[in-house]
């Protein structure tokens, strides 16, 4: 419901929220931030009390939203998320598979107990689910609100909303195991309202899907004032900062949070955690975790700390003073690995051995998702690649900087995997890796392919510009990006372009007047890259031998062979997949003598022809493996002589130790 | 002292046997080597002239295997299956020569050949076979009763750290029972080659009797050398993980080290072997 339909002029509406709202809301008070970072279009105000008991979370919430268009809207739009674990036949099991269970203590849901307008109308009658993707009838993720007079520009619409929130027992992000609770996608949340020209819009208009089987989200900034009650003895982790902490004297506390400019609010309360505390600069991490799995802090601290280096250096900085990140009990462990901004999980287990490098790139990654989710905010329905794709790519980064280049993943003297080789695994094994691009809504990439795709493809034709432009350069384009974007929602093109205009910034044509060859080719396209040696000769430079004519009489001339020294020398490469890249090549000949040729990688064939002393000894291309989007390195290389050692020695030792195994398990 | 000279006569009766513990290191590396040497040459054919063998020498196996040029589900389903068979023929094999190695080891006065060895063998075989098959039944039972149900318990537990020491638990009352279990199954061996009755169950119980005869020395002196063994395992199976050799040379030397130890591998069961057939004879 707007308020009193008046048309407040878009100017004013700050001062006239001020005189008018301050009982209800204190979005303008400035708790954290003496300025608001983002426009702050929604924002809620709800107190929350968790009943272990019955899993249901039981909230008042008092939120609004601002139509800052230029469209009269007739109409709000609500996402229900817990609504998605209500029965097999939602959207969300329907794409997954399976169920949410069969007994009544398995399900979620959110009940809507009253809906009224800042002047107590009942809007109740007024409110539908609806199913805007697919028409799902059994889908009740999504909630239309017909307001009796539509939202002028500049209105803003108040919602005070009772609301009852069952936790499901099957932990996919949200939910509860015995006392455990990871209480996310838990309150009503208003869609976004994207006016004509933000993004990819036309005309005005909600964007608020259905929570969908491999889908993310999608919000505006907002201001968050929850209140959480819990029992005494829960230990509680939020996304927002404490303020107060009251004993209520009942057997119950509760906490009293702020948290502002983030996307998402989630919390999270079992009796079990240990509570370790870290500082970066300015930011107080608050670190929830297992207590048996102590010898994991600090190796999370650690993580969580190189990526607010790192990405601060390389990409912006990380504005707000508090963080909280959690790793789940095994029980819990279905609420690991997600993000929330100020609050995100990761995944550990006991004893992990240091080598696997698991539990630092989940941290890692989660709290990535800070900078890409909640600054930059993109939309993770429609556009899953531009947080997902971008973060993994940042997540490479950083754990192959700091846990050794080529180790980022697996470091043991046995065995190396870089974090980006992981994702290079994933796709070069992948049966379906063309199967669709990354312009592609989450839920519409088929036979599985959402994160092969949305993840390590995009990740893969990241690093492969990285290796073109240089890390210096892919930095620049976002630190812009951040700079142009932050708190504002980009869209893929918008992110395309940030790179079009810095990347000929620093190199002018170098790499032509823009990079759309590139993304039309990775980003939008299916195709694959291999580039490969097919042959290496070494030819001598023949003495004259055959026939020859003096005037009219033949003769024949025999060669002298011991007079060739010269060698033509041509090693043979061919491009074997759709991808058109410029590589490099490096050639070394049998005089130690080294070459390094430039191919811009568009023609079919590519010939490079010596002609002196020296043979060619063998050739690489890509010699570094910058071009992380060949699916074949073994082709990328010839040389005259092999090396079969390396091989050898594996089997050598294979034998041995295939006996050794087969006499200790003889009686 | 009774312990010592049984150590000491086991190793004496290995010593004289050798000639056929080089027949089994001989037939094992084989064995194995039908498995091997068609791998290692596929997967030469398959690298080609490629130089990314390179990156094999640095430990990035995954830049190797995870390309369209290599079959990794083909080579992955070759490798296992081939493992599967030669691990199952080694063992095998290890049963049949378990009879001759018994035979020879024995100490009657008479001197003992290639007919004792493959005579004992062969008559042996499948007595010795059952007898193996108890032995594993009964070492997998334990394990289910000893881990498998405690775990299972634990892991409904809250935390991690039940079930990783409860497992740990486990793995020590394991490694307690597990010998008795091998002392039987010797017994019943060393028994087997001197009645002309092939039945192994019968030979189980005899064992089981027999172990119980000096259950003590029996015990310490096969946990002794069980351990030696274990201990001698690990080392050898890190050791030669960790080697590094780059040069052709370096690779065959590394080679020879290695057959060596699977050499010494074989000789320590067969002294095994002897310390019991020794105690058995001083029962008589
Ligand atoms: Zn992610």
């Amino acid at each position: 419901m707007i308020f009193g339909g008046n048309i407040i002029p878009k100017g004013k509406i700050n001062i006239l929220l001020i005189l008018l709202f301050i009982p209800l809301f204190n979005t303008e008070a400035q708790v954290i931030f003496p300025r608001p970072l983002s426009q702050r279009l929604t924002g809620y105000r709800i107190d929350a009390v968790l009943d272990p008991l019955s899993k249901i979370v039981k909230g008042k919430m008092e939120a609004f939203w601002v139509n800052n268009s230029s469209d009269l809207v007739p109409d709000v739009r609500l996402h229900m998320y817990l609504n998605a674990f209500s029965s097999n036949r939602t959207t969300f099991y329907r794409e997954r598979g399976g169920s949410p269970g069969s007994r009544e203590e398995d399900l979620g849901w959110i009940k809507l107990n009253s809906i009224k307008d800042r002047n107590g109308i009942d809007l109740k009658e007024v409110a539908k689910y609806i199913s805007p993707d697919d028409g799902n009838p059994d889908d009740r993720t999504v909630l239309q609100i017909i307001l009796p007079r539509p939202a002028n520009p500049g209105d803003t619409v108040y919602l005070i909303v009772e609301f009852e929130s069952k936790l499901p027992s099957n932990i996919v992000r949200t939910g509860y195991s015995d006392d455990f609770f990871f209480v996310a996608q838990w309150f009503p949340k208003f869609g976004v309202y994207e006016p004509a020209g933000m993004r990819y819009a036309a005309t005005g208009g909600w964007n608020c899907h259905q929570f969908h089987g491999n889908s993310e989200f999608y919000s505006n900034h907002s201001v968050y004032d929850v209140t959480i009650t819990v029992p005494e003895n829960y230990v509680v982790g939020t996304g927002g900062m404490t303020l107060e902490e009251k004993n209520n004297g009942d057997g119950t506390k509760t906490l009293v949070t702020r948290a502002e400019d983030i996307v998402d609010y989630a919390w999270t309360a079992w009796p079990g955690y240990a509570v370790f505390k870290d500082k970066w600069n300015h930011v107080d991490i608050t670190f929830l975790t297992p207590p048996e799995r102590k010898n994991m802090v600090q190796r999370h601290l650690t993580a969580v700390k190189y990526a607010l280096e790192y990405l601060t250096e390389n990409v912006g900085p990380f504005p707000w003073p508090h963080l909280t990140f959690v790793d789940p009990p095994s029980k819990g462990s279905g609420a690991g690995g997600m993000e929330y901004t100020t609050l995100f999980t990761t995944m550990s287990a006991y004893g992990l051995p240091e080598y696997i490098l698991m539990p630092e790139m989940v941290t890692v990654h989660e709290f990535g998702h800070a900078y890409f989710m909640g600054i930059l905010a993109s939309n993770e329905f429609e556009e899953p690649w531009l947080d997902e794709g971008v973060n993994s790519y940042w997540e490479e980064r950083i754990m192959d900087h700091y846990y050794g280049n080529g180790a980022g993943m697996i470091n043991h003297p046995l065995l190396k995997i870089s974090d980006r080789s992981v994702a290079r695994v994933s796709y070069v094994m992948s049966p379906s890796r063309q199967a669709e691009s990354n312009a592609q809504w989450s839920w519409n990439y088929p036979h599985g392919t959402y994160s092969m795709l949305s993840y390590q493809k995009c990740a893969l034709w990241l690093q492969t510009l990285t290796g073109l432009v240089g890390e210096e350069a892919m930095n620049e384009a976002f630190r812009e990006y951040y700079r142009q974007w932050a708190f504002k929602h980009p869209s893929g093109q918008d992110f395309v372009n940030v790179f079009n205009t810095v990347i000929p910034k620093i190199y002018g044509n170098r790499y032509g007047s823009n990079l759309n060859w590139f993304f039309d080719q990775t980003l939008y396209g299916t195709g694959i890259c291999d580039y490969k040696v097919v042959n290496i000769i070494n030819r001598k430079v023949r003495d004259y031998e055959g026939a020859y004519f003096v005037n009219d009489s033949l003769e024949v001339k025999k060669g002298n062979y011991k007079d060739d020294t010269l060698w033509v020398s041509t090693v043979q490469l061919e491009r074997n997949g759709e991808l058109m890249l410029p590589v490099e090549i490096l050639i070394r000949f049998d005089d130690g003598s080294e070459t390094l040729e430039q191919w811009d990688g568009r023609s079919r064939v590519k010939d490079f022809t010596y002609t002196g002393t020296r043979k060619i000894q063998w050739a690489k291309i890509d010699p570094e493996y910058k071009n992380m989007m060949d699916v074949n390195y073994i082709n990328n290389s010839m040389s005259v002589k092999p090396d079969r050692k390396p091989v050898r020695s594996i089997f050598s030792k294979l034998v041995t130790q295939l006996m050794l195994f087969i006499e200790f398990i003889s009686l | 002292m009774k312990i010592l000279l049984n150590l000491l006569s086991g190793l004496m009766r290995s010593v004289r046997i050798w000639k056929w513990i080089l027949a089994v290191w001989l037939a094992t590396l084989l064995l194995v080597t039908l498995f091997t040497f068609p791998l290692k040459t596929g997967i030469n054919a398959t690298l080609g002239s490629s130089m990314i063998t390179e990156k094999i020498a640095a430990g990035h196996f995954f830049d190797v295997i995870v390309n369209d040029g290599f079959n990794l589900q083909t080579v992955l389903a070759i490798f296992f299956s081939g493992l599967f068979l030669v691990v199952f023929a080694g063992s095998i094999l290890n049963i049949f020569f378990a009879g001759g190695l018994f035979n020879v080891l024995k100490e009657d006065g008479r001197r003992r050949g290639a007919t004792d060895f493959f005579g004992g063998a062969g008559s042996n075989f499948w007595s010795f076979l059952v007898i193996s098959i108890i032995s594993f039944s009964v070492i997998f039972l334990l394990a289910l009763i000893v881990a498998g149900i405690p775990a299972i318990i634990a892991v409904s537990s809250d935390s991690d750290l039940i079930l990783s020491k409860t497992m740990k638990i486990a793995s020590v009352i394991l490694m307690i029972l597990i010998p008795a279990v091998v002392i039987a199954a010797d017994y019943a061996r060393a028994w087997q080659v001197t009645s002309n009755e092939k039945n192994a169950f019968r030979a189980f119980g005899k064992g089981i009797k027999l172990m119980f005869r000096s259950f003590f020395v029996s015990y310490i002196s096969v946990a002794l050398i069980l351990v030696i063994n274990f201990l001698f395992s690990f080392f050898a199976v890190k050791g030669l993980l960790y080697a590094k050799a780059s040069g052709g040379g370096a690779i065959f030397l590394l080679f020879l080290y290695g057959q060596t130890l699977a050499i010494i591998k074989i000789f320590i069961r067969s002294w095994r072997y002897g310390v019991v057939t020794s105690l058995y004879e001083s029962f008589h």
